[in-house]
C-alpha cells in the first residue's frame, strides 16, 4: 500500500472549462454528486419542515374533543399532505442526499456513474415536490389540494367522488417524483456494480453502500408498480376507463394491490438507509469493526427480498379469507427474523467496544432501541385476528412513526450529525446536539406512545374530531403536548446546523477516528475526491492502515458466561504510518485528473418534464386542433423536454 | 412458550452480571420505568371505554383479544430483555479514559449469531400457530348464522336492511345507523357499497371488516349480553368519515321483535293539507315533501315528495320512528329537539360537506317552518312510544354512557350534551 503515496499526483484539480461565473450558476449546472447531495439534502430538510408543521396543525386540530382550529377539509389534506411529503420529500430525498455524498466517497470512486443523469433525477425532484404542494395555492388558500390519504384508496379518488383537481396533483406529482427516484435508483446501482476501487470487492463494502445498493435495487423494482397505478388512476380520471369504478367493471381492490406492491417495499426504501448509516456510525464510536458484517449484509437482502411477499398485510380486513391471510401473516412474521438479527448484531457491535456517546451515537443507539417498539408493534399486525382491531387505528399510526420516526429519521439525524465534518469541514455543536437528542426522545416517545393506547381505545385513524364521550381526550392532549416538545427539538437540530456551519470546530479529515474509505478524504472532499484512486485491502481501510488489523493479531479469547465464543485480536495503536490518508489526500505531481464539465441541459429537460405533467392540469389553455384538446403547456413541456436531452446527447465530450 | 424466551433473556443477564454496579443502575432504571408505564396505563384504562377492543364483549372479540393478549406479553418480554441489553451495554462498556489500546476487534460469532436467529423464529411460530387457527375458525363461523343483515355503507351514514329472519319471515324493515340485533344469536352482517370504500367496525363485538363497491364482505358478531354497542367508519371515505358512527342495539328476542313489529307499523302519514285524515295517519306540514325527495317514512302515503323530483327515497337516511333515535347526523348529535332544528336549519355547519347541505341552506326553511318539521318529526314514533323497543334494558351497566355525542344520557332531556350543537368551526365555509 505504500505504493499509493508514491504515485504521480495532479497539479491542476479545477474542472477546465467553467470560468467564473455567478454562484448560483454554479449550483444551476452542478453534476458533482457531493454539490448534488447537499442540494438534496437542504431541499429535504426543507420539505420535512414543511410536513413537520402540517403535522402540528393537525396534533393541534385533535388536542381537545369537538376542536375547530381546521375544518374537515383541511384536516383531510393535512394528513394527506403530511404522509405524501414526509415520505417521498423527505425521507426518501434525505436519504438520497447520503447515497450521493457519501457512496461514492466510500467506494472510492470521484462521481457516480452518470453525473448529468444524477443533476435530472435532483432537479426532477425538486420540481415534483413544488408541483404537489403547489396544490395548495391554485385557486386560493388552500386551494385544491390532495385530500384522500397518502395510500389514496380508490375509488375516493375517483373523479364521481373527488372531482376537483386535488387528486391530479397528487397523481402527476407522484409520477414526477417517480421519474426522479428511478433515475437515481439506476444511477446508484450502476455506480456501485461498476466504479468500486480496486479491492473494495462486494464484501468489503461498507453497510451503507450495501443498503444504497439494496435500496436502489428496491426502487426501480417496486416503483413501476405504483407507476402502473398511478398510471391507471389518470386513465380513469382523465379518459373515463373505469380500471378501480366497480361500477364501469373496474375493482378497487385493484389499486390497493398494485399499490402495496409498492408501498411496502417502500416501507423498507425509507428504513433500510437509517440500518445502513446506524451500522457506520456503531462501529465508529464503538472502535469495533461491524459484529456479523456478512449476517447484516445477508439480512439486508433478505429483508427486501421478503419485502416483496408481504403486501397483502396491509388489506388483512378487505375479506381476502382465510388461506390468503395466513400466507401474508407467515410471510410477514418472516422478515421480523432477519430484522432482529441486525438489532442483535448492534448490540454485538456495542458489546466489549470503548463506547463513545456523541449526539450521532446517541441517535443510532436511539434508533436501535425505538425501532423495536415499531417492530414488535408490526408483529401484532402479522397476527391476522389483533389486526383487524389495530388496523386503520391509531395503533398503526403509533406502529409506523416507530418505525419512520423512531427508525428512519433517527437514523438520518445521526447521519447528519455524523457526516456534517465531512460535509462542510466543520463539527456540529456537540452539547446542542445533546439536548437535542434528549428533547427529540421525550417528544417523539410522548408523541407517539399514547397513540398505541388510543389505538386500543378504538380511534380510528384520519378524524378530524371525537366527542367527549368517545374516551380519547387524555391521550390526545399528551400527544399534542409531546408534539410540539418534538417540533422544539427538530427546531433546535436546524439551529445546529445553522451555528455549527458558521461557528464549529474545524474539522480534520477524520474527525470521529472511523474506519471507512470517505473519511481519508478531505473534509470537505477535493471536487474529485480522490487525488489518486486507493487500492483497498481491508473492510475497514482506515483502521487496517492506522491500526494494522491484518497483520499484528493478538489473539484474545472471547468468553461469554464462561464459555469461549469466539476469538479476537487486539491491534496496538499507532502502529504504522497514515499512508492511505497520505495518499488520497496528497495534492502534488503532474497528473491531470479528468472530471466532467457542469452542464445545464439536466436542468432544462428536467424543466420540460414537469411542464408536461403540469399542462394536464390546466384545461382552460387548452388549443383545439379541429376537434382534438391539445394542452399547450404540455406540448411546450415535450418540446423543451426534448431539446434538452438532444443538447444533453450533443455535448461535447470532456 | 414464556419458557423459550425466558432462557433467551437468562443468557443475556447472566452473561453481563459481572459488573453488579451497572447491573444495579440499569435495574433500578427498569424498576421506575415499569412504575410509571404501570401509572399511565392505570390513567388510561381505567373503566372501559365504548370504542374499546380491550374489553371485548362477545366470543370472537374474546378470541382476538386473547391472541392479542399472548403476543402482548411475548412482546413485553422481548422489549424488556431487548432494551434491557441496550441500556446494560451502553452504560457497561463506555469508554472510560481515552484508552490506549483498541478493543477486541470482534467480527462475529457464528454460535451466538445462529441463537438469536432461533429464538425469534420459534417466537414467532408460537405466535403463527393460533393466528392461522383463529382464521379459520373465524371463517367457518361466518359461513353460517340466525339472521342476515344487509349494511351499505353510505357517505356518511349506514343503511341498514332486515330480510329474511331465522324462521323464514320476510322482515322487510330499513332503517339507518341504529342496528337491532337479538342477543346471544348470531348475526351475520352483508357489506356493501356503491359509493367508496367504508369499513364496519364495533370494536367491543368484533374486528373490522372494509366495505367495498364490486365486493360484498360478511361479518359475524354475537353479542353475548344485552347493551348498546358502539360502531364506527374505519376507513377513510371522505370530508365526514369520523361522523359515520352507529349502534348494534343487542336485545332479548321478543323485544327485538317488538322492534321489528313497530319497524313494520311505519308512520303513517300525509302531506296532504285537505284530505280528511284516517284514524292513525297523521298529517305533516307541507314543506316535508322537501324532506320526501330524498328520505322515505315507512307508511307515509299519498306523497309524491316534491313535484318534479323523483330522486330515489333511499338517496337519504330512512326516518322511520326517527323520534325513538337517540341520535342523529350519524352519531353527531344527540337526538334532541334543539338539535333536530339545527341539523334541518343548516347541516353544512353542523356536518360540513354532507349531501344534505347542498339542498337545505340557513334561510331554506322559515323559523316557523323548521318549528313545524321539529314538531312533526317529533311524531315519528310508535302509537305506543319509544319505551316499548326502544329500551334499553341493561345498557346503563354495559356501556360507558359518559356523554358521548351519541349516548342518550338517561332517556330525560339533556338539551345539548355535545359541547357545540351550533356549527363546528369551520374554516371551510
Amino acid at each position: 500500500m505504500a505504493s499509493i503515496a508514491q504515485q504521480p499526483q495532479p497539479t491542476t484539480v479545477e474542472r477546465p472549462v467553467t470560468p467564473a461565473r455567478s454562484r448560483v450558476w454554479d449550483w444551476l449546472t452542478t453534476i458533482d454528486h457531493k454539490k448534488i447531495g447537499i442540494l438534496y439534502g437542504v431541499s429535504a430538510i426543507f420539505f420535512f419542515l414543511v410536513g413537520g408543521f402540517e403535522a402540528l396543525l393537525i396534533r393541534a386540530q385533535l388536542i381537545r374533543p369537538l376542536n375547530g382550529i381546521v375544518g374537515p377539509e383541511t384536516y383531510n389534506e393535512l394528513f394527506t399532505m403530511h404522509g405524501t411529503t414526509m415520505i417521498f420529500l423527505a425521507v426518501m430525498p434525505l436519504s438520497v442526499a447520503f447515497f450521493n455524498y457519501i457512496m461514492p466517497l466510500q467506494i472510492g470512486a470521484r462521481d457516480v456513474a452518470f453525473p448529468r443523469l444524477n443533476a435530472f433525477s435532483y432537479w426532477v425532484f425538486l420540481f415534483g415536490g413544488i408541483l404537489l404542494n403547489a396544490s395548495w395555492f391554485v385557486g386560493g388558500f388552500p386551494g385544491e389540494v390532495p385530500n384522500q390519504g397518502w395510500y389514496g384508496y380508490a375509488p375516493l379518488t375517483e373523479l364521481a367522488w373527488n372531482p376537483t383537481r386535488a387528486v391530479d396533483f397528487w397523481v402527476l406529482g407522484l409520477l414526477v417524483l417517480g421519474v426522479s427516484s428511478v433515475a437515481g435508483a439506476l444511477n446508484f446501482t450502476v455506480t456501485i456494480l461498476n466504479m468500486r476501487a480496486p479491492g473494495v470487492t462486494l464484501m468489503r463494502m461498507p453497510i451503507f453502500t450495501w443498503s444504497t445498493l439494496i435500496v436502489s435495487i428496491l426502487i426501480f423494482m417496486a416503483f413501476p408498480a405504483i407507476t402502473i397505478a398511478l398510471f391507471l388512476l389518470a386513465m380513469d380520471r382523465f379518459v373515463g376507463t373505469g380500471f378501480f369504478e366497480a361500477a364501469a367493471g373496474g375493482d378497487p381492490l385493484l389499486w390497493q394491490h398494485l399499490f402495496w406492491v409498492f408501498g411496502h417495499p417502500e416501507v423498507y426504501i425509507l428504513i433500510l438507509p437509517a440500518f445502513g448509516v446506524i451500522s457506520e456510525i456503531i462501529p465508529t464510536f464503538s472502535r469495533k469493526p461491524l459484529f456479523g458484517y456478512a449476517v447484516m449484509v445477508y439480512a439486508i437482502a433478505a429483508i427486501a427480498f421478503l419485502g416483496f411477499g408481504v403486501w397483502a398485510h396491509h388489506m388483512f380486513t378487505t375479506g381476502l379469507g382465510p388461506t390468503a391471510n395466513s400466507v401474508f401473516a407467515a410471510s410477514t412474521m418472516l422478515i421480523a427474523i432477519p430484522t432482529g438479527v441486525k438489532i442483535f448484531n448492534w448490540i454485538g457491535t456495542m458489546w466489549l467496544g470503548q463506547l463513545r456517546f456523541t449526539t450521532a451515537m446517541l441517535f443510532a443507539v436511539g434508533l436501535v432501541s425505538q425501532f423495536v417498539i415499531g417492530g414488535l408493534s408490526g408483529v401484532m399486525h402479522a397476527v391476522v385476528p389483533v389486526d383487524t382491531q389495530q388496523n386503520d387505528s391509531y395503533f398503526v399510526v403509533a406502529h409506523f412513526h416507530y418505525v419512520l420516526f423512531g427508525g428512519s429519521i433517527f437514523g438520518l439525524i445521526a447521519a447528519i450529525y455524523y457526516w456534517f465534518p465531512k460535509f462542510t469541514g466543520r463539527m456540529m455543536d456537540e452539547r446542542l446536539g445533546k439536548w437535542n437528542f434528549w428533547t427529540t426522545f421525550l417528544g417523539f416517545n410522548m408523541t407517539f406512545f399514547p397513540m398505541h393506547f388510543l389505538g386500543l381505545e378504538g380511534m380510528p385513524r384520519r378524524y378530524y374530531t371525537y366527542a367527549e364521550g368517545s374516551g380519547w381526550a387524555f391521550w390526545n392532549l399528551i400527544s399534542t403536548i409531546g408534539a410540539f416538545i418534538l417540533g422544539a427539538s427538530i427546531l433546535l437540530f436546524i439551529y445546529n446546523i445553522a451555528r455549527s456551519l458558521q461557528t464549529g470546530e474545524r474539522a480534520g479529515a477524520n474527525p470521529w477516528d472511523a474506519g471507512t474509505l470517505e473519511w481519508a478524504t478531505s473534509s470537505p472532499p477535493s471536487v474529485y475526491n480522490f487525488a489518486v484512486v486507493p487500492t483497498i485491502e481491508h473492510r475497514d481501510p482506515l483502521w487496517a492502515e492506522k491500526y494494522g488489523l491484518e497483520e499484528e493479531e493478538e489473539d484474545l479469547e472471547i468468553t461469554i458466561a464462561g464459555k469461549e465464543t469466539g476469538h479476537a485480536h487486539v491491534p496496538d495503536e499507532n502502529r504504522r504510518e497514515q499512508t492511505l490518508m497520505a495518499a488520497v489526500e496528497a495534492d502534488t505531481g503532474t497528473a491531470d485528473i479528468h472530471m466532467p464539465n457542469p452542464s445545464y441541459y439536466p436542468l432544462i429537460a428536467a424543466i420540460g418534464f414537469t411542464l408536461v405533467a403540469v399542462g394536464l392540469l390546466f384545461e382552460n389553455v387548452d388549443i383545439p386542433i379541429g376537434a382534438l384538446p391539445v394542452p399547450i403547456i404540455t406540448l411546450v413541456g415535450v418540446l423543451i423536454l426534448v431539446g434538452g436531452i438532444v443538447g444533453w446527447s450533443l455535448e461535447p465530450p470532456d | 412458550m414464556n419458557g423459550r424466551s425466558d432462557n433467551g433473556m437468562a443468557q443475556t443477564t447472566r452473561s453481563t452480571s459481572s459488573r453488579k454496579g451497572g447491573l444495579r443502575r440499569v435495574l433500578t432504571l427498569g424498576a421506575l420505568a415499569i412504575v410509571a408505564l404501570a401509572v399511565l396505563a392505570a390513567c388510561g384504562i381505567e373503566e372501559p371505554n365504548p370504542y374499546s377492543h380491550v374489553s371485548p364483549e362477545s366470543p370472537t372479540a374474546e378470541d382476538i383479544h386473547s391472541l392479542y393478549k399472548l403476543v402482548f406479553w411475548l412482546a413485553l418480554i422481548v422489549f424488556v430483555g431487548v432494551q434491557f441489553a441496550i441500556v446494560y451495554t451502553a452504560m457497561r462498556f463506555r469508554r472510560r479514559s481515552a484508552a490506549r489500546r483498541r478493543p477486541p476487534q470482534i467480527h462475529g460469532n457464528s454460535r451466538l449469531e445462529i441463537t438469536w436467529t432461533v429464538i425469534p423464529a420459534v417466537i414467532l411460530l408460537i405466535i403463527l400457530v393460533p393466528t392461522i387457527t383463529t382464521l379459520f375458525a373465524h371463517g367457518e363461523a361466518a359461513e353460517e348464522g340466525d339472521l342476515v343483515v344487509e349494511v351499505n355503507g353510505k357517505q356518511w351514514w349506514w343503511e341498514v336492511i332486515y330480510n329474511e329472519d331465522a324462521y323464514g319471515n320476510d322482515l322487510g324493515v330499513v332503517t339507518a345507523n341504529h342496528i337491532r340485533v337479538p342477543v346471544g344469536q348470531e348475526t351475520i352482517f352483508r357489506l356493501k357499497s356503491n359509493n367508496v370504500i367504508h369499513s364496519f367496525w364495533v370494536p367491543r363485538l368484533s374486528g373490522k371488516m372494509d366495505v367495498i363497491p364490486g365486493h360484498e364482505t360478511e361479518l359475524s358478531i354475537t353479542p353475548l349480553e344485552p347493551g348498546v354497542y358502539h360502531g364506527e367508519c374505519a376507513e377513510f371515505c371522505g370530508i365526514q368519515h369520523a361522523w359515520m358512527r352507529f349502534e348494534i342495539h343487542a336485545m332479548p328476542e321478543d323485544q327485538f321483535y317488538g322492534w321489528i313489529n313497530a319497524m313494520r307499523a311505519g308512520n303513517p302519514g300525509t302531506t296532504n293539507q285537505d284530505v280528511e285524515l284516517p284514524e292513525g295517519v297523521t298529517r305533516a306540514p307541507e314543506t316535508m315533501n322537501v324532506c320526501l325527495a330524498c328520505h322515505n317514512i315507512d307508511g307515509f302515503e299519498g306523497s309524491a315528495g316534491l313535484a318534479g323530483m323523483q330522486a330515489p327515497r333511499t338517496f337519504g337516511p330512512n326516518l322511520t320512528n326517527l323520534a325513538c333515535r337517540d341520535s342523529i347526523a350519524a352519531g353527531l348529535l344527540i337526538n334532541t329537539p334543539e338539535n333536530l332544528r339545527v341539523w334541518i336549519d343548516n347541516p353544512g355547519g353542523v356536518k360540513p360537506g354532507n349531501y344534505m347541505a347542498t339542498q337545505l341552506q340557513p334561510g331554506t326553511f322559515t323559523d316557523e317552518q323548521l318549528d313545524e318539521l321539529v314538531d312533526y318529526l317529533l311524531t315519528l314514533r310508535p302509537p305506543g312510544g319509544c319505551e316499548d323497543f326502544l329500551a334499553d334494558p341493561v345498557g346503563a351497566d354495559v356501556t360507558a354512557e359518559g356523554d358521548l355525542a351519541a349516548t342518550p344520557a338517561d332517556d330525560t332531556e339533556v338539551a345539548v350534551a355535545t359541547p357545540d350543537v351550533t356549527p363546528v368551526d369551520d374554516d371551510e365555509d
